[in-house]
Order: C-alpha cells, then structure tokens, then sequence
C-alpha cells in the first residue's frame, strides 16, 4: 500500500510549485493509473515514492512505512521502472539482470524462470548478451522492465511504461499489471495514454499544477464532470478548466 | 549565418569545461567563491611556476645565440613546439569532438550542412588551443620582445602571429582524422580505437624522450648552438621539414621588411587549409559518423542452459557493486585510461628510463642517495607506489562516473555504506594493482631488503586507503552526473583536481614537517612510525567520515 500524506514540494527555493498538498492512497490489489499534463507533477510525485527526492512536507508511507527513516526496507518492496530508461550502456543485458537479481537477493531459480519467460515475451533473448549500448529505446525499456520483474515486490512504480514499447510488449505488460494486482500487490503508474488507463485502471487520479483535481474510480470522474463520455473528454475539460 | 553562431555557441555550452564551471557558479553558491579560488590556485601553484621556468630557459637560450646573432632560432623553437603541440592533441581532441561527443547524435537530424557541424567543432577546439598556446607559446614572444628590446611593430605583429599559430596544424589534425574515420572502417571498433590511440600519443610523446636522452654525459657549449642554430642542427631541420614554423619566424623577427613573405605564405596555407577541411567536412564527415554510430552487437540467441549457466547463483551486494565498477571503468575507454593504465604506465614509464642509456646512472646515483639510510629508501618506495596507485582520479569520480545512471543507486535496496564500500574496494583494487606494480619496478631501481619493502608497502597501503577515502569524500560531495562525453566526467572534472591538491598537499607538508623534525634530531625511525601513525589515523578518520556520511551525502545528490 501507499500513502502519499499531505506531500508538497517546490523547486528553485519555492517558487516552483511541483506539487502542492497532495494526499492520495493506493491499496493493495489496486491499479491506480495518474494523470496530468506535462508539468503537472506526475514525476515529482513518482521520484518522492521511489526516495528519489525529499518532499518539502509530509511524508509518503510504504506498506506502513515512513520511506524516509525506513527508506532500505522500503526499497526492498519497491520496483520502479522510471519515465527514461538510462541505464549502464556498457553492461550487457545479462549482466544488468544479474546486478538487479543481487542487489535484491533474488534466488537463482527465480531470476532463471522471470528472465526466461519474459525473454520470450518481450523478444529480447538474441540481445541479452550484447552491451546495452546497442538496444534500441524500447529494448531499453524492456530490459528495465525485466530488471524490475526480478524480485516480485509488493509495490510495483512505473513512470510513463508504455513509451517506446511494440504493441505485442505493451499488451504483455498491461497483462502483467493485471496479474500483479491480482496477487494483492500495488500498482501505481503514470501515463498519457487514456486508453490504457480507461481499460486497466481500477482508480485514476488526475493531477494539474502540482494539485489532484480528481480522483476515483472510472465512474467517479464521470459523475463529477458529468461526462459519459470517454476520459479524454473528462480529462480536457477537468485539466483546462 | 545565425544558424551556424547559434551551433557554435551550443558546442561551446555543452562542450566547453568553461561553460560548465559558469553554469556551477550560477547555479551553488559555495561554487562562486570555491571555482575561482581553485582556479587562482592553478594559476598560482601550477602556471606561474611553468611560466618562471620557461622564461628562464628562454634567458639562457638567449644569452647563448646573442653572440652568433641566431636568437631568432628561439622562437622558431617555441613555435615548433606550440604546433606539435597541437597537431598531437589535436588529433585526439578531433576525434572526440568529431566522433565521441554524443551531442552529435542531436546534431545529425539538424538542417545543418556538415561543413557547418565540422567548423563549429573546429572552433571549439580552437578556442581551447589558444589557451594551451597562453601558456606555453606567448610568455616566450613577450620576453624575447623584452630581452631584445623590439620595437612597436614587433608588439603589432605579435597577436597576428600568435592567431594564426594553430590553424595550421589544427586543420591538418582535422583533416586526418576525418579521412581516416571515412576510410577506414573503425566504426564498430571506436573503443579500442579509442585506447590504441591514446598509447600510440603517449608513446610519440615518450619516446623521443628517451631517444633523446643524452646519456648522462653534459652537452657542450657548441653542440647547444649547433642543435638551435647550426644549418643541419635539429631545429632548422625540422623547420625545413614543416615550414609554417619557419614562416611564422620569418614574419614574428623580422617585419615587412623581410618577414613579409612568411606572414603571407602563413596566412595563405591557413586559409587554403581551412578550405579543404570544409570541403572534406561536407563530403566525408557525416559518412564516417554514421559508420561510428553502429554499434558492435551479436545477436545470437542464447539457449535455456546456456541462459540457466549465465544467472548468477547471487552475490553478496557490496561485491555486486564492487563488480558493477569494475566492468563499468574498464570497458569505458576514458574510465579506463584514467585508471588502469595510469597506475600501469606510471611504473612503466620509469622502468622504461632505467632501461635505456641513462638508466646505470639513475640507478648508481638511488643507490649513492639511500645506501646506508634505509628509512630514506622507505620513504622513497612507499612514495613511489603512492604516485603509481593512487594518485589517480578512479577514486576521486567513483560517484561522478555514474553519471545519469545514478538513479539506480538511489533506488535499489542497497545501504549506502555498502554501495560506498564497494566503490572503496574498487578503487582499493586499481591502486593495489599500480603498488604492486610499482614494487616491482623498485626492487629493480633500490634493491631493497624484504623488510624495506614489508614497510614500504604497509606505509603506502595506509596513505593508500587515506587517499582513495579523501578522493571519494570530495566526489561524493558534489559529484559530477550531468556529463554527456565520460571525459568530463573523469579528466575535466574538478573534484578529481581537488583531490589531487588536497593529497599532494599533504605529501608536501608530512614531507616538509618530516624534514624540520629530523634537522631538528629526531630518529629517522621515530619519523618512520610517526609517518606511518599519522596515516593511518588520517586512513581511518576519512573512511569513517566516509561510511558514516555516506546516507547523508547521497539522499543530497539530486536525480
């Protein structure tokens, strides 16, 4: 579970509000999908999950823990997939998958049959041995993916995934999502994708100017804008107003 | 035209260490007042020294060609000089400008012409070798003017002179580098080009050194002048063999009134030159770019027991980290020479002296200096090993080479005291390597006993580990991570100065204080433990500064 508890954070000494009072919940079992224009704060809020960033105020609580004092045990339940996925070029693919498998002290079994399977799916088994510096972006994007599958966390954080995937990928992780959820773990994931968020999601929360604006299940949002429409029509009319 | 100053203004923004150090002072404050203090340091401690040395060489030269009225042959010397300079490093300055810079990547899509992208790096360059040529070329010009008391005209011809000093050589460095990137197929292969590259310039720079070696014995009076001014002495025939020096003379000594012809001649090859280059920038620069884009990869499925094999069983995560740095240094050309081949060339380079003619010499005069002090010859071997293994910079970029991987540092379940444990066994590992090194070679140049070298190496394996904790503690401090070329990230880094001052610095003073103490009558071997005591304590002072803080200055680092 995580509860992001009055969070805000500035930039440039305050005068760049990136988000502002946010309050939010995802429980176990859930996929909650976030949304927003660019700048609205959606990475800034991911990056404070992850312990990338220090929020200015409040505090961000994972499976009952504060990630700041407890920021290690936090890390072992959190796998997060950010928005670019730079990562060691001049490791190979291997080499990356074993890096992740020993820093979260995955058995051998495990790493051999999630690399294994999703080798196959993502159709990255004649790569794996090649330096990362020759993939492509979505190569890239798969390996970090893998690299996340490895230990079977129970938060699995995601920031914009669906970037640079092939279709058949992007299937294969929504399907994943899917099947993460159902073992009771928590999904949080940004993206601009209504499609994937309409179809996957089973709350959505839609962030603009550091602030949530909506929040709630499909059906929530559109008895609060009134819509009956798709979430792209929601999603205009709650942002540009 | 406002396209192609706008492309040159962005190089100079990205690639430029001066830009980036202007961006740190406008961005942290500390940085407004530490950059410029660092920088009057270097003028200071490093420069003006250089600077005294030259101009008193410059002086002796200059008293003995005065009576044969060849002074002139000065400044052919420093001319001759400055272009080698350039066109040497101008070769490896181009190839990662023109080849290495991921920026060029952005570049390529641009509706730019090649010729535009290749003068723009030109320029860059250019810029940097003026300020080379400051250094090493313009002090000799102003003194000479001095000590020959020139007139006004001398002064006026100065600059024109000192402008177009590197066009020459820097275009024939341009030109090189870009037939050969076209030519020759290297694309998949620019890592070991790369390395190959740098030895072979390290060797052109080393070994005329030892060839030129005179053997131990003095060079006389005449065969000075005979080497500066004489018609087949080395000077003039190499003036003979690449004539822009001469002209550069010609037009500097002697005016319009003799010198005309050369200042002409040097400005037409300049622009003659400058012309092939963009005509070879338009015709073959972006060919050979793309062929450098491709990136050597196998593709070859790998089998389910073949997959079963390459898992790892798992390892404990100070040793994942610990291996972590050592692929990622070794298989990054400029991670690589900066550690490695350093700590190897080092012992290398003095073995190589010890082996030519003059080697005896050095060897009988060690010997003179050490017989019967053993602590001297203590000292002189630990300093050595200190010198060969870490007086590098793997330790003091440890943080900085992660660069924009430095994320996964952030979020991967590690403590950091691990991560920074494994970055110390890393570095630990490459200084042990150039120590170890290091005793081979000077059991070979002191012929010490085993305990000598037992204590030899115990004293440099203490100021060891005292140095690669200094080294990581100002990295990690502020590390550098937003470096697109991993030269910036390891050569024109600044915290791998600041080590090296802060580490130097304390040889000097231990040095300086252990000399006041036995003038003073103290035991030598009272020192030797006193030395030995005050790094250790400085060791252990700076790694528990180190791992205690290391949660601290990570959570600090911005991602």
């Amino acid at each position: 579970m995580i509860e992001i508890q009055n969070v805000s954070k500035s930039y440039n000494k305050g005068e760049i509000k990136a988000v502002n009072n946010l309050d939010l919940q995802v429980k176990p079992g859930e996929i909650f999908g976030f949304l927003g224009p660019n700048g609205a704060g959606k990475t800034t809020t991911i990056k404070m999950v992850v312990g990338l960033l220090t929020p200015d105020k409040g505090r961000v609580m994972v499976n009952g823990l504060d990630n700041r004092k407890e920021s290690l045990k936090c890390k072992r339940m959190i796998s997060y997939v950010p928005e670019n996925p730079v990562i060691y070029e001049r490791l190979t693919g291997l080499e990356y998958l074993n890096f992740m498998g020993d820093v979260y002290g995955v058995s051998k079994e495990q790493r051999s049959s999630v690399i294994a399977r999703w080798l196959d799916i993502f159709g990255l088994g004649s790569a794996i041995k090649d330096p990362i510096k020759s993939y492509s972006h979505g190569m890239r994007q798969k390996i970090v993916l893998l690299g996340a599958l490895l230990p079977s966390c129970d938060v699995f954080i995601l920031d914009e995934p669906m970037v640079g995937l092939d279709p058949k990928s992007a299937h294969s992780l929504k399907e994943i999502m899917r099947q993460h959820c159902d073992q009771g773990k928590t999904l949080f994931f940004s993206t601009h994708v209504m499609e994937v968020a309409e179809k996957l999601c089973d709350r959505i929360g839609i962030i603009s100017k550091g602030e949530m604006i909506a929040c709630g299940t499909l059906e929530d949002l559109k008895q609060k804008t009134g819509e009956s429409q798709s979430l792209e029509n929601m999603f205009l009319e709650l942002t540009e107003s | 035209m406002k396209q192609f100053i706008a492309l040159i203004k962005a190089g100079f923004k990205t690639n430029s260490p001066f830009a980036s150090l202007r961006l740190r002072m406008k961005m942290n404050k500390r940085d407004r007042i530490m950059i410029p203090l660092l920088g009057l340091l270097v003028v200071v401690a490093i420069l003006t020294p250089l600077v005294f040395l030259l101009l008193k060489l410059v002086s002796n030269l200059f008293e003995l060609l005065q009576p044969i009225g060849q002074t002139q042959a000065i400044l052919t010397l420093v001319i001759m000089a400055g272009q080698l300079f350039v066109l040497v490093f101008g070769i490896y300055y181009m190839m990662s400008v023109f080849y290495f810079s991921r920026d060029l990547e952005f570049l390529i899509p641009l509706p730019l012409k090649p010729f535009q992208v290749v003068f723009s790096r030109y320029s860059l360059i250019l810029v940097n070798e003026y300020l080379g040529l400051a250094v090493l070329v313009l002090p000799v010009f102003i003194y000479y003017g001095i000590l020959k008391d020139m007139g006004l005209s001398y002064w006026l011809r100065l600059p024109l002179v000192y402008l177009l000093l590197p066009i020459i050589p820097l275009a024939i460095s341009s030109l090189l580098v870009i037939i050969l990137m076209r030519f020759v197929n290297l694309g998949k292969k620019k890592d070991a080009l790369m390395i190959i590259g740098s030895i072979f310039l390290m060797l052109l720079i080393m070994v005329p050194q030892f060839m030129a070696k005179p053997g131990g014995n003095q060079i006389s009076h005449d065969q000075m002048v005979n080497f500066l001014a004489g018609k087949g002495g080395f000077v003039n025939m190499l003036a003979a063999k690449f004539p822009p020096a001469a002209w550069a003379t010609q037009a500097l000594e002697y005016g319009l009134s003799g010198g005309a012809m050369g200042f002409f001649l040097n400005l037409g090859v300049s622009l003659l030159l400058l012309l092939g280059l963009l005509y070879a920038g338009e015709r073959l620069f972006y060919r050979g770019l793309i062929g450098m884009r491709e990136v050597g990869a196998r593709k070859k499925a790998v089998s389910a027991a073949g997959l079963d094999r390459s898992v790892n069983h798992g390892s404990h995560p100070v040793k994942a980290i610990f291996w972590r740095e050592f692929r990622l240094m070794n298989r990054t050309p400029m991670f690589l020479l900066n550690g490695i081949f350093t700590v190897v060339l080092i012992p290398g380079i003095f073995l190589a002296m010890f082996l030519t003619k003059g080697g005896n010499d050095g060897k009988v005069i060690i010997n003179f200096m050490t017989s019967g002090k053993p602590v001297i010859k203590i000292l002189a071997i630990a300093g050595f090993c200190v010198l060969s293994g870490a007086l590098n910079g793997t330790a003091s970029s440890a943080f900085s080479r992660e660069g924009g991987n430095f994320w996964i540092s952030r979020v991967i379940p590690v403590s950091y005291r691990h991560q920074v444990l494994g970055k110390f066994l890393h570095s630990f590992l490459v200084a042990g390597l150039g120590i170890f090194l290091a005793s081979l070679v000077t059991i070979f140049m002191f012929t010490p006993g085993f305990f000598e070298l037992l204590a030899a190496w115990l004293l440099a394996l203490t100021i060891s580990v005292a140095f690669i904790s200094i080294g990581m503690a100002v990295d990690i401090n502020r590390p550098l991570l937003d470096w697109i070329s991993p030269q910036r990230a390891i050569k024109q880094n600044m915290n791998v100065f600041v080590a090296m001052v802060v580490q130097f610095g304390l040889l000097a003073g231990a040095g300086y204080l252990g000399v006041k103490l036995f003038n003073g009558g103290w035991n030598p071997y009272t020192l030797l433990v006193a030395f030995f005591l005050f790094f250790l304590l400085l060791a252990l002072g700076a790694i528990t500064y180190l791992l205690n803080g290391a949660r601290r200055k990570y959570e600090r680092v911005s991602v």
